[in-house]
């Protein structure tokens, strides 16, 4: 059908999350077949009907890059959200890490203070850099550039998984004593998948 | 009327079309070209991102319908689309008013 081989160039030339591309591509689909039948009703032939529904439609140049833009939202909201999610999660759980850890209050090293108020301050930072962007990819005037965002946001998830990489490498030489507890798996376990998450949201 | 003329305006329209009662994707498109007299000639392909976005601002709901016994998404104004087409009717009068002075004849 050249209806169905419209739709397949449209979809080329879209990059984005599938659920939303294929709702976005079965109503236009739905939207040709309709036009087609419209045609066909008022005594149009079938060829003549397809090539003035798909005129009416707009060529895939004309109409693609309206769909993009949707598209372009949902991706910045998906890779937005998971910073949101991911941040109370992950700080959480190294929080109740350093909770258990075996040193009395006191006796925890200045440096190892020092080092996971930096961490903690990176996983802070990459929640609110979420919780901004989902805002700002909400509003129906958005003006930001959805593309800058949402590199914006990929570059940090680099930063802040090497700076708790190196927030852990730091606090074993200055404060061994604090990997000792049972939740350092998990907590490890939930950092790798949260920032593999985040690596893969808004990736098409 | 030319669609980058109406590019700023679809959204309001949109809502306008859906305003007497719930439509599918193509009669909004259809809807549009009929109110308008054959004027308003958008592309029909940009009514639905139009619409997606819409219903993602909580200005429209859809949901699934029979259109000429073909299961079609039905969109439908939610009370926050009828105040966002209040205020776009009020925008477009003061704008429409404003521009008609100074475009106006000649005393």
């Amino acid at each position: 059908m050249i209806t169905e081989q419209f739709i397949g160039d449209l979809s080329r030339t879209l990059r984005g999350p599938h659920r939303v591309k294929r709702r976005l591509l079965e109503e236009a689909a739905a939207g040709l077949d309709d036009a087609v039948d419209r045609y066909r009703e008022a005594g149009v032939e079938q060829p003549r009907a397809v090539t003035l529904a798909i005129a009416d439609f707009g060529a895939v140049r004309q109409v693609s890059a309206a769909f993009q833009e949707e598209l372009d939202i949902a991706k910045t909201r998906q890779l937005a959200f998971a910073h949101v999610l991911a941040a109370p999660l992950v700080a959480g759980l190294w929080n109740a890490v350093w909770e258990l850890n075996p040193y009395e209050p006191r006796q925890v090293p200045v440096a190892a203070m020092l080092i996971a108020g930096v961490a903690a301050l990176f996983i802070a930072c990459g929640g609110a850099a979420g919780v901004t962007a989902l805002v700002a990819a909400g509003r129906p005037d958005h003006r930001w550039p959805l593309e800058r965002i949402t590199q914006g946001l990929r570059a940090y998830t680099w930063w802040e998984g090497g700076a708790i990489v190196l927030a852990i490498l730091a606090l074993l030489v200055v404060a061994p004593g604090a990997f000792q507890s049972p939740l350092l798996l998990p907590a490890l376990a939930l950092t790798v998948l949260a920032f593999t998450l985040r690596r893969r949201a808004g990736t098409w | 009327m030319k669609a980058d003329v109406l590019r700023g305006h679809l959204a309001g329209l949109v809502l306008s079309v859906l305003e007497p009662k719930p439509l599918h994707g193509y009669g909004v498109a259809e809807a549009l070209r009929v109110r308008s007299g054959g004027a308003i000639t958008v592309p029909s392909g940009s009514v639905y991102p139009a619409l997606y976005r819409l219903e993602r601002l909580g200005l429209v709901s859809s949901s699934w319908g029979k259109v000429s016994g073909r299961r079609r998404r039905v969109y439908m104004l939610t009370a926050a689309g009828r105040a966002a087409l209040q205020s776009e009717r009020s925008e477009w009068w003061e704008f429409s008013t404003t521009i008609a002075a100074v475009l106006g004849e000649a005393l």
